[in-house]
């Protein structure tokens, strides 16, 4: 009992502190999605128009999963680049390790928007990508498609969240220890067995967990979308942003917002679920 | 038939991690069959001298024979040997049977001999039953043994363990002890085993190996080992010995510290100086003078006496200004006190020579 109440009042403050913060504003956003708006007056009455408008309306789910599969689809690219890139610091980076986990975290210690605003300057019609090409006489005018695109976008997304990737992976990695390795050699293995066998396996939370991460900020993001997608580039976050901007539409747009919310959760779980399969304990035997 | 030819050989073997040489010329054979092992304080090379053998480490110069082939360049995953790690190394996402299987699964072996190789190490370690533990499930010593099971299971010609046994409590490590000899015994695989703890290395071994800054000091058996120590650090690094140095005065005699005893005819070189060892427990305190004794005796006075259950240990500082160590199984009356007078005594046949340092 007495064990009970210790637990309770060391748990108390952060849990107030996300009750009223965080879990409040969701409930009353959720309460809002069941609202209505009509022609500018909140109607405080339980409907589920607003959901019906989310799965009826030709905009909505289109964009739903048109974002998922940019989150998807950049999250396994910031993957097949930051798996390596952690792999080679953990068991190759020798005394430089911190070094080069500093550069990685290092990116992130800028402002987001600035390097968004960076990618404008390198893919826009005078920025550098273009400039180079012209320089070198390959193009005579300026790659108009590069910026305000959907790869626009994706390139962004990549380069702004692959730290947040090999930051877990790294994490993972360093909790197996060298003497693993070296058994699964003396036992006869070779380093790409090995691999395979041991380092795959055990870096599964990282990869579930990384993967899980860059997902969930890329699917939802739209500042990205904003400042370098365009029209083509748009994602569920700009619409649902807007309907608390000047759509000033908060019941759509909540509705809208958790109907995300639920996908992106499903989404989350299939891929846990995946990445277990994919990557069995002992390679497969049993 | 039986191969008397050594199965690993150490030729000049030398092992520079940058300025630091961690193995400085080592020679050593090991026959066949064996249960030897290298001991020796901590970073005094035994751990890589193992690691050079299991192809973890490649020497600096010098070459590497197991079973009369040069594996100096070849790499771990293809010497026939195989390692107990010191903290057991099991792999985490796998359970006993699995981390047992591992060698043979990685070999490809199909799942009949598997089971049937990985259930009969589980009946030699006493673990069966254990097949779908998990890892973290285990104790120190169900681990220790798992670790060694999952070493044998490619039936290697040559077993090195890496301070197995460091981790466990005592008497479950004198237990492991006996167990460990009696599978190398059934097996008949060659042991090699690196310990600091030199009761370890007496009890098990066939033969040491006796190391100090990456150096092989004394080799032998354990016997000869222990009571012939050729010098100085084997003296005082195995057993409790007492070091004397004495002023040889004629053949026979000499002094030690102005006190007169006799010693061994062997070491010669009257007006010459040698250094004597003598075993903590080959010297007998008493309390009242005796007339009548064949034996050479020093009056002292006991500084500290320390109870260590069977045997008590006391420190004693002598008429002729030295300290000397002895260690006497405790008897059925109290042991002696501090600052009792004490007379010291000593068959002058226990004491040998060894070489300065």
């Amino acid at each position: 009992m007495r064990r009970t109440r210790a637990i309770l009042v060391n748990t108390l403050p952060p849990l107030a502190f996300l009750i009223v913060f965080f879990f409040l504003p969701l409930v009353v956003l959720l309460l809002y999605s069941f609202w209505r708006m009509d022609a500018g007056v909140l109607r405080q009455q339980f409907t589920l128009a607003n959901y019906l408008d989310v799965f009826r309306e030709p905009v909505y789910v289109p964009l739903l999963i048109k974002s998922v599969v940019i989150g998807i689809g950049a999250m396994l690219a910031t993957l097949a680049i930051g798996y390596p890139l952690a792999y080679f610091i953990r068991f190759h980076g020798g005394r430089h390790r911190n070094a080069l986990l500093m550069l990685v975290i290092l990116t992130m210690l800028s402002s987001y928007l600035v390097r968004v605003y960076a990618w404008k300057a390198i893919l826009g019609n005078n920025g550098i990508l273009n400039s180079f090409l012209m320089h070198v006489g390959l193009i005579e005018e300026p790659l108009t498609f590069l910026l305000y695109s959907n790869s626009a976008v994706l390139f962004a997304f990549i380069q702004i969240f692959t730290p947040f990737i090999v930051l877990p992976v790294y994490s993972a990695m360093a909790n197996i220890d060298d003497s693993l390795l070296e058994a699964s050699r003396d036992l006869g293995a070779s380093p790409l067995t090995t691999f395979l066998r041991v380092t795959l396996p055990l870096s599964k939370p990282g990869v579930i967990g990384g993967g899980l991460l860059a997902f969930i900020l890329i699917a939802g993001d739209f500042v990205t979308p904003t400042l370098v997608g365009g029209v083509d580039g748009i994602m569920i976050g700009k619409t649902i942003q807007s309907q608390f901007g000047f759509a000033y539409n908060w019941p759509l747009g909540s509705a809208v917002a958790f109907s995300m919310l639920a996908l992106m959760a499903v989404v989350g779980g299939l891929w846990a679920l995946v990445v277990n399969l994919l990557l069995p304990t002992a390679g497969g035997e049993r | 038939m039986a191969d008397d030819s050594p199965i690993v050989v150490l030729e000049q073997v030398t092992k520079r991690f940058g300025r630091v040489v961690a193995v400085d010329d080592v020679s050593l054979e090991v026959g066949r069959g064996q249960f030897v092992s290298l001991v020796g304080p901590s970073g005094c090379g035994k751990t890589t001298t193992l690691r050079l053998v299991g192809g973890f480490e490649e020497p600096t110069c010098g070459r590497v024979y197991i079973d009369g082939r040069d594996v100096s360049e070849v790499p771990a995953n293809r010497r026939s040997t195989n390692m107990c790690f010191q903290r057991y190394a099991l792999f985490p996402h796998l359970n006993v049977f699995d981390n047992i299987a591992y060698g043979l699964r990685v070999r490809k072996r199909p799942r009949p001999e598997i089971v049937a190789r990985v259930s009969r190490l589980l009946e030699l370690v006493d673990l069966v039953g254990f097949e779908r533990r998990r890892v973290h499930e285990l104790s120190g010593g169900q681990s220790q043994r798992v670790s060694l099971a999952r070493a044998l299971v490619n039936e290697p010609s040559v077993l090195l363990l890496d301070e197995p046994l460091a981790a466990l409590d005592l008497k479950l490590r004198r237990q492991m002890q006996i167990e460990l000899r009696r599978i190398q015994h059934a097996l008949g695989t060659t042991f090699i085993y690196v310990t600091h703890d030199q009761e370890e290395a007496l009890t098990m071994s066939d033969r040491i190996f006796v190391m100090n800054c990456g150096r092989v000091v004394q080799e032998g058996a354990p016997d000869e080992v222990y009571s012939r120590p050729a010098n100085e650090f084997t003296a005082s690094f195995v057993g409790d010995s007492n070091l004397l140095q004495v002023d040889v005065t004629a053949p026979g005699e000499a002094s030690w510290d102005g006190f007169a005893l006799r010693i061994p005819a062997g070491v010669a070189r009257p007006g010459g100086k040698a250094l004597l060892s003598l075993r903590a427990e080959r010297i007998n305190l008493r309390l009242v003078e005796r007339p009548g004794d064949a034996r050479d005796h020093l009056r002292g006075v006991v500084r500290e006496a320390i109870f260590l259950g069977p045997l008590v240990r006391y420190l004693v500082e002598t008429q002729a200004g030295g300290t000397l160590r002895i260690i006497q199984l405790s008897s059925g009356g109290r042991a002696l006190r501090e600052g009792e007078q004490v007379l010291l005594e000593w068959d002058a046949a226990d004491l040998v020579e060894v070489a300065k340092e």
